[in-house]
C-alpha cells in the first residue's frame, strides 16, 4: 500500500547514524555471509549484555548461514519487538535493545544488562521475624520477587510511559485486578502521565511529581522496600508504582494508619501486635506534644501540674536564665542536628558524634545551667519516640509538625496546643490520597 | 443506621451543657425546672422525629436542594438565608462563650482579639472543608474526648461532696409553672438532629428511618445529659451558691481533684477537652450555615477558587470579632435566651415546611 514510501531500514538508518555515530560506545556492526548477504546490528555496548552477545547473536548467524532462517531465529527470541517508528527505535536502543537491520526490515531484541540486580537486605524497615530481604534496583528482579510472593492470575503489570524528559525512567504499575478499584488505577495512570520533571531518581521525587499539591508535609503515598508489604498491599487492592533503578516502590492510595503500621504487626501474636501499635501511638503523641506541653505548662499554666511536680520542675529550672521556649528550641535543634549528623556521617564516625553530642553535650549543658535536667529527659524522650514511627517519611513529617505546634504554643499557651492539635486533625482529615480520605477512624476494608 | 447521626446529636448535647445553657437553667432553678425540662424534651423529640424522618425521605439530599426543588424561589431564598444566619448565630454563641472561658480560666493575659483570631483561623478553614471531612474530624475529636468527659461526669456523681439535699430542693419545685426561657435553653442542647439538614447528603444509604426506640434512646441520653448539666453544679455549689457563677460548670469542675496523676485539678483536663469539643461544634454549625447561605448564591469562581464561601466566612469572622467588642457579657446572655426561645418556634416552622415539602413530593 505504501510502496512508494521508504523502507524501514531507509527510514531508520540515517536517524540512527545521526544520533549515535559520534558516541564512543555505540556499535554499528555488519555481518556478512559468503553470498554477500549482509545484516547490520546497532546497539550501545554499555547497556547490553556484552558477555553473551557473541554466543546469542554472532555465532548462530554463521551457524545458520541463511538470512531468512536467521530472521526467524531473531523473531523467536523472548525479547523480540516489532518496529514501530524511528523515535521508538532510538528509545529502545537507549534502553538496551539491539537493532537488526535485515533486508529492509528492522527488528529489535531487548538484551539489557543491569549491574545492580542484586537483592538488598531490608535496611529501612527492618523486622525481627519477617523476611529479611528487600527489593533490588532492577525492575525485573523486583517483579520476580513480588510474583513469587503473590501467585495470583489477576495480578496485572502495566508499563507506563517513561518519566522524566531527561532521565526517561521506566515505570511499572502493579495491581490486583480483582481487588483494586479500577477508578483509582485510572487516576494513578493519569497522574503518572501528567508528571513532568526532567529527572526522576527516587520514589520520593516521583511522589512529589504525582501529588498535585506543590508543597506538602505529610506523605500521601507510601514508599516501601519490603516485598511482603507490597504483597499485602496488593491484596488490599492498592496500586504499586515501580520505578527502574530504585529499591523502593510507591504504594497508593494510602491512609494515615498505613504509615503507623509495621509488617511486624502481622508476624507477632495478636496481643503483642496490639501492644506494639498502642506503643507506637503513645510514641507519636509524646514526640508531637511533649515539647509544646512543656512550654505551655511552664510558661503559661504551671498550676496545671500537681504541686510537687511543678516544684521539682521549677527547681530543676532554677539556674536556667531564659524562658522555657528557648530552652526547648535550643535542645530540640541540637537533637535534630545529632540525628542529621548521624545519618550523613560515614558509619565509622557515627558513634563518635552521638557520644560527643548525646553524653558530653547533654551533661555539660545541664552543668552549665543552660538547660534543665528535665529538659534533657524530655528531649531524649522526644527523640526516641520519634524513631518509633515505622515509616520514615511519616516520622520526618512529625518531626517538622512538632515545631509548628511548639510555635503556636509558645505564642498562646496551652490553648494554642489544643487549637494546634485540632488544626492538625483538620489538616490530616482534609488530605486525601488518590481520592481516598487520608485520616478516618474505623476504615473498613470493603470495596 | 449511621453512627455519624448519633455523633452529631451527642456533639450538640455535649457542646451546650457547659456554657450558656446551664447558666440559664440554674438561674431558674427554683421555678419549675423539672416541668420545663420535661416539656422541652418532649417538644424537641417530636421535632426530631418529624424533621429527621422527613429529611430521610430524600436520601442523599440536603435541605437547600429539597427546599429549592419544591418551594417557590422567593420563599426558598429567604428561608435558607435565615436558616443560615441562625446557624451562624449558634456558631457565634459557642465561639463567644469559649473565648470568654479561655480568657477567664486559662490565659487571662492574652488579648481577646488574638484568641478570637486564633479560634477563627481553625474554625473557618474547617468549615470550608468537604462535608464528609468535617464528619471524620468530628469522629476523631469525639472518640478522644467523650470517654474522658463521661469519666469526669461520673466522677462528679460519685463525689463525696455532692450534696443530694440541694438537688432534692430543686425537685420540690418540680411542678411550678414552666418558663419559656428554660424550655428554650433545655431544648437547645437536643437540637443536634437539625444538622442532618446538610449531613443528609453524605449519610446516603446508611440511615433509613429514625425508629421510635432510637428516638427514646436519644431522649434518655438527652434527659441524663440535661439533668447532669443542671444538677451537678447545684449539688456541688449548693442551691444558692450555684447561682453565683457565670460558668457554673467550670467552677464545679474546679472542685474536683485527681489524687494520683500528673494533673491534680480536673478543671484543666475538662477545659482543654471542651475547647476541642466546642471548636468542632463551631466548625460544624459554621459549615451548615455556610452550606445554607452558599446555596442561594450562584457559583462564582475566581482563578478556580469558589469565592462565595470565602466571602461568607470572612463576613462571619468580622461579625464575630465585632460582636465581642460591641456586646457585654450580660447582653450576650440575654440575647442567648431570646435566641434559644426563637429556635423553639423556628423548629416548629421548619418542621411544618418540611412536612409540606414531603406532601408535595408525594403528589408529584
Amino acid at each position: 500500500m505504501f510502496s512508494f514510501e521508504k523502507s524501514e531500514v531507509e527510514r531508520v538508518k540515517p536517524v540512527l547514524e545521526k544520533q549515535f555515530k559520534g558516541t564512543e560506545d555505540a556499535q554499528f556492526r555488519t555481518l556478512s555471509l559468503e553470498n554477500d548477504q549482509e545484516i547490520e546490528l546497532v546497539y550501545i555496548q554499555t547497556v547490553i549484555d556484552n558477555a553473551n552477545i557473541h554466543e546469542q547473536f554472532f555465532k548462530p548467524f554463521f551457524e545458520i548461514n541463511d538470512i531468512q532462517r536467521y530472521e526467524s531465529y531473531i523473531k523467536s527470541l523472548p525479547n523480540f519487538k516489532e518496529f514501530k517508528d524511528e523515535q521508538d527505535t532510538v528509545k529502545e536502543i537507549l534502553h538496551g535493545s539491539i537493532v537488526f537491520l535485515i533486508q529492509n526490515k528492522v527488528y529489535m531484541v531487548g538484551f539489557i544488562h543491569q549491574e545492580n540486580s542484586a537483592v538488598l537486605d531490608a535496611s529501612v524497615e527492618t523486622t525481627i521475624l519477617g523476611p529479611q530481604k528487600a527489593l533490588s534496583e532492577n525492575i525485573y528482579t523486583n517483579l520476580n520477587l513480588i510474583r513469587h510472593r503473590y501467585h495470583e492470575k489477576s495480578l496485572k503489570v502495566e508499563k507506563l510511559p517513561e518519566i522524566g524528559d531527561k532521565s526517561n525512567i521506566q515505570v511499572c504499575l502493579l495491581y490486583d485486578e480483582k481487588e483494586a478499584d479500577s477508578e483509582i488505577v485510572d487516576k494513578v495512570k493519569k497522574r503518572v502521565k501528567k508528571a513532568d520533571r526532567p529527572i526522576v531518581q527516587s520514589a520520593g521525587e516521583l511522589h512529589r511529581a504525582l501529588t498535585n499539591r506543590k508543597r506538602r508535609l505529610f506523605p500521601t503515598l507510601l514508599v516501601t522496600e519490603r516485598p511482603d508489604r507490597i504483597a499485602y498491599n496488593l491484596y488490599q487492592g492498592k496500586v504499586i508504582i515501580m520505578i527502574e533503578g530504585i529499591p523502593f516502590v510507591l504504594i497508593g492510595p494510602t491512609v494515615f494508619y498505613d504509615f503507623m503500621s509495621s509488617m511486624e504487626d502481622f508476624y507477632q501474636p495478636y496481643w503483642v501486635s496490639k501492644f506494639l501499635i498502642v506503643l507506637r501511638y503513645i510514641g507519636l503523641f509524646i514526640s508531637l506534644f511533649l515539647p509544646s506541653a512543656y512550654v505551655g505548662i511552664i510558661s503559661y499554666n504551671p498550676e496545671v501540674l500537681r504541686i510537687q511536680l511543678a516544684f521539682s520542675i521549677a527547681g530543676s529550672r532554677m539556674p536556667v536564665p531564659y524562658p522555657s521556649y528557648l530552652e526547648v528550641l535550643f535542645m530540640l535543634i541540637m537533637m535534630e542536628m545529632l540525628t542529621e549528623a548521624s545519618i550523613r556521617l560515614p558509619k565509622t564516625i557515627g558513634p563518635t558524634a552521638t557520644t560527643v553530642g548525646g553524653l558530653i553535650l547533654g551533661q555539660a549543658a545541664t552543668d552549665a545551667g543552660l538547660v534543665s535536667n528535665i529538659m534533657i529527659i524530655i528531649v531524649a524522650a522526644v527523640a526516641i519516640s520519634n524513631f518509633i514511627i515505622p515509616i520514615n517519611e511519616m516520622s520526618f513529617a512529625m518531626r517538622v509538625m512538632k515545631y509548628l505546634l511548639l510555635i503556636i504554643t509558645t505564642f498562646s499557651g496551652l490553648i494554642g496546643l489544643v487549637i494546634g492539635t485540632v488544626g492538625l486533625i483538620y489538616y490530616l482529615v482534609y488530605l486525601d490520597s488518590f481520592g481516598k480520605p487520608y485520616l478516618k477512624l474505623f476504615t473498613s476494608h470493603q470495596k | 443506621m449511621s453512627r455519624y447521626f448519633y455523633y452529631l446529636v451527642i456533639l450538640n448535647m455535649l457542646a451546650n451543657v457547659v456554657a450558656l445553657v446551664p447558666s440559664i437553667l440554674i438561674e431558674g432553678r427554683l421555678n419549675g425546672t423539672v416541668s420545663s425540662l420535661m416539656i422541652a424534651i418532649v417538644i424537641t423529640l417530636i421535632y426530631c422525629f418529624v424533621f429527621t424522618n422527613s429529611m430521610l425521605k430524600f436520601p442523599g439530599k440536603g435541605q437547600p436542594e429539597i427546599i429549592k426543588a419544591y418551594m417557590p424561589q422567593w420563599f426558598s431564598t429567604v428561608y435558607l438565608f435565615l436558616l443560615g444566619v441562625l446557624y451562624f448565630f449558634s456558631t457565634w454563641f459557642v465561639l463567644l462563650s469559649f473565648i470568654d472561658i479561655t480568657k477567664r480560666f486559662i490565659n487571662p493575659e492574652l488579648p481577646t482579639l488574638y484568641i478570637t483570631i486564633l479560634f477563627l483561623a481553625i474554625i473557618c478553614p474547617g468549615a470550608l472543608m468537604g462535608t464528609e471531612k468535617t464528619l471524620y474530624a468530628l469522629e476523631i475529636v469525639l472518640i478522644i474526648s467523650l470517654p474522658l468527659i463521661i469519666g469526669i461526669f461520673l466522677k462528679a456523681y460519685i463525689n463525696e461532696h455532692l450534696n443530694w439535699d440541694a438537688i432534692r430542693i430543686v425537685f420540690t419545685h418540680s411542678f411550678d409553672a414552666p418558663s419559656i426561657d428554660m424550655i428554650g435553653a433545655a431544648s437547645y442542647s437536643l437540637l443536634g438532629f437539625y444538622y442532618i439538614s446538610i449531613y443528609n447528603r453524605v449519610l446516603k444509604h446508611r440511615l433509613k428511618r429514625l425508629g421510635l426506640w432510637r428516638l427514646v434512646l436519644i431522649g434518655i441520653a438527652g434527659v441524663v445529659n440535661i439533668f447532669t448539666s443542671l444538677l451537678i453544679p447545684i449539688g456541688v455549689n449548693g442551691v444558692d451558691g450555684a447561682g453565683h457563677y457565670i460558668y457554673p460548670w467550670f467552677s464545679t469542675a474546679d472542685t474536683m481533684r485527681i489524687e494520683f496523676g500528673f494533673i491534680e485539678r480536673v478543671l484543666f483536663i475538662f477545659l482543654l477537652l471542651y475547647i476541642g469539643i466546642s471548636m468542632i461544634s463551631a466548625t460544624i454549625t459554621c459549615h451548615i450555615g455556610l452550606e445554607h447561605v452558599k446555596s442561594i448564591f450562584p457559583e462564582i469562581k475566581w482563578k478556580e477558587i469558589k469565592i462565595i464561601p470565602l466571602i461568607v466566612v470572612t463576613l462571619f469572622s468580622l461579625g464575630s470579632i465585632l460582636g465581642y467588642f460591641l456586646l457585654s457579657q450580660i447582653q450576650v446572655y440575654e440575647l442567648a435566651k431570646v435566641f434559644f426561645t426563637l429556635l423553639l418556634f423556628a423548629g416548629a416552622f421548619s418542621c411544618a415546611v418540611l412536612l409540606y415539602v414531603v406532601r408535595r413530593s408525594k403528589q408529584k
